[in-house]
């Protein structure tokens, strides 16, 4: 297995390069899959359901928050050489030294990581990332997206980031299934909320991972921003708020504004 | 005293006040990120008011947050940005429709998600200028998980008053999501169909709400 899957990852990534055709009006469907992936995402959510939700609850129930928390912190903690090595891989030097330094004090001055440390007593940033956003950086397509049974949603690029982040991660294997079941319990609201809020969930759950991961991917600064921090004075990232807005201003909108 | 005396009195004030004022260095202009900053700190602090108040109940404090709430999200513009290009195809009833429908489909999901609210620490971190004098504010909240929840509103000010246009939460903009939502709901069942579906997840989710 584990021999296997450098050669899966190679495989992917050259499934990456394949960008899906543009269609007849000239635009790239960003869903050229959507049939399999809803039904992929209908099996996924159904076993969410059935079995990972009540699973969080259950958690929720048997444990105070701040265990959960303190779990959350140690399991990303544990993640630290994704996030220092796909800063490296970025030629980003000093995010990958703060990781570093990150995972030395959270490690014991943090009680393996259980406590932030690194925020609360010398307010060290935070830079949230890993090797998928790297190989985005490095040029590679992202690849049409798709819906992975059980992992949720993903594209080629990630899929390849996925495995590889697995690989650096220091969580040991034992210990995944709680940082799972941990991870659904605090995500219990979240997820509650967007069932309720979206028109039509999968969409919801597509254009979420999508816009995402691109804000992940163009961000260069740190994720956590300091308390009261201005921005980084880097130029806004381009985006499609406005691609529509002559409508926005159309006929109904009054004059002088 | 006489009338006559504190009328004059009344315009010596008046002449002095007016003295200083053209003496006094005209204040420089805030910037419009700084002003739109403000006016998502102090809204906050009010929000965050009303949620720790945990002797009101919760009708009154759902009523008070909504209250601020709609001073200060203009619906109409969020409305026409989800629609995008098919806010055009949309006739005056059914854009009318679609408004309030949204709106109560907001203002339902939003207090459910600020009904979540357990005292953690909001914070107004910058802001950044974007096009159209647009002004995006970020904020964050501290989480449950490790790290915190990342929260902006993209601001415009509409008759001197800055308003919120859109929430971007972990840089999930909610307008382009349910732009891409609605756009393809609107292809498969057409404007109908989408107002028909607001409509049926708000009478589902206020019955349950009681």
């Amino acid at each position: 297995m584990k021999r296997l899957l450098p050669a899966a990852a190679a495989g992917l990534l050259a499934l990456g390069c394949l960008s899906p055709p543009p269609g007849p009006d000239g635009l790239v469907d960003p869903d050229p899959y959507e049939t399999q992936n809803r039904l992929f995402f209908a099996f996924n959510d159904g076993l969410d359901r059935i079995a990972f939700e009540p699973l969080g609850r259950l958690w929720r129930f048997v444990t105070p928050r701040f265990v959960r928390t303190g779990l959350d912190n140690a399991f990303l903690n544990l993640r630290f050489p994704v996030r220092a090595v796909s800063c490296l891989g970025q030629a980003r030097l000093g995010c990958a030294g703060n990781e570093t330094l990150r995972f030395a004090v959270n490690s014991t001055l943090g009680v393996a990581g259980l406590w932030d440390a690194s925020t609360r007593l010398f307010e060290l940033p935070f830079y949230d990332e890993d090797t998928g956003q790297m190989l985005a950086a490095w040029g590679v397509p992202s690849g049409p997206f798709w819906m992975i049974p059980l992992l949720g949603p993903s594209n080629p690029r990630d899929t390849v980031g996925y495995v590889l982040d697995g690989f650096l991660n220091l969580t040991p294997s034992y210990a995944a299934p709680v940082a799972w079941v941990n991870g659904r319990a605090i995500a219990v609201p979240t997820v509650d909320r967007a069932r309720e809020a979206s028109l039509d969930y999968y969409l919801f759950v597509r254009d979420a991972y999508l816009q995402r991961r691109e804000m992940q991917i163009e961000e260069r600064g740190p994720t956590r921003r300091l308390r009261g921090a201005e921005p980084d004075g880097e130029a806004p990232p381009a985006d499609d708020f406005y691609e529509l807005e002559e409508y926005e201003t159309g006929a109904a909108e009054p004059a002088g504004e | 005293m006489t009338e006559r005396s504190l009328k004059l009195k009344g315009l010596a004030a008046g002449a002095l006040a007016a003295g200083l004022l053209a003496l006094a260095p005209t204040p420089a202009p805030a910037a419009p990120a700084d002003d739109a900053r403000a006016v998502v700190s102090t809204t906050l602090d009010q929000v965050l008011a009303v949620l720790r108040d945990k002797a009101k109940p919760p009708a009154e404090r759902k009523q008070r947050v909504e209250a601020i709430a709609y001073r200060h999200f203009d619906f109409d513009t969020i409305s026409r940005l989800v629609l995008a290009r098919n806010w055009p195809k949309l006739s005056a009833k059914q854009r009318d429709e679609f408004v309030t429908e949204f709106k109560r489909h907001l203002s339902g999901t939003y207090w459910k998600t600020l009904e979540d609210y357990r005292d953690q620490k909001v914070t107004v971190d910058g802001a950044r200028a974007e096009k159209k004098g647009d002004v995006t504010v970020r904020s964050s909240i501290d989480a449950e998980r490790a790290e915190p929840i990342r929260m902006d509103y993209r601001m415009r000010q509409k008759a001197g008053e800055w308003t919120v246009i859109d929430v971007i939460i972990e840089g999930v903009s909610l307008v382009q999501n349910f732009r891409s939502q609605t756009q393809e709901i609107i292809g498969d069942a057409g404007v109908d169909g989408l107002i028909e579906r607001l409509r049926q997840k708000n009478a589902e989710r206020e019955k349950e709400q009681g």
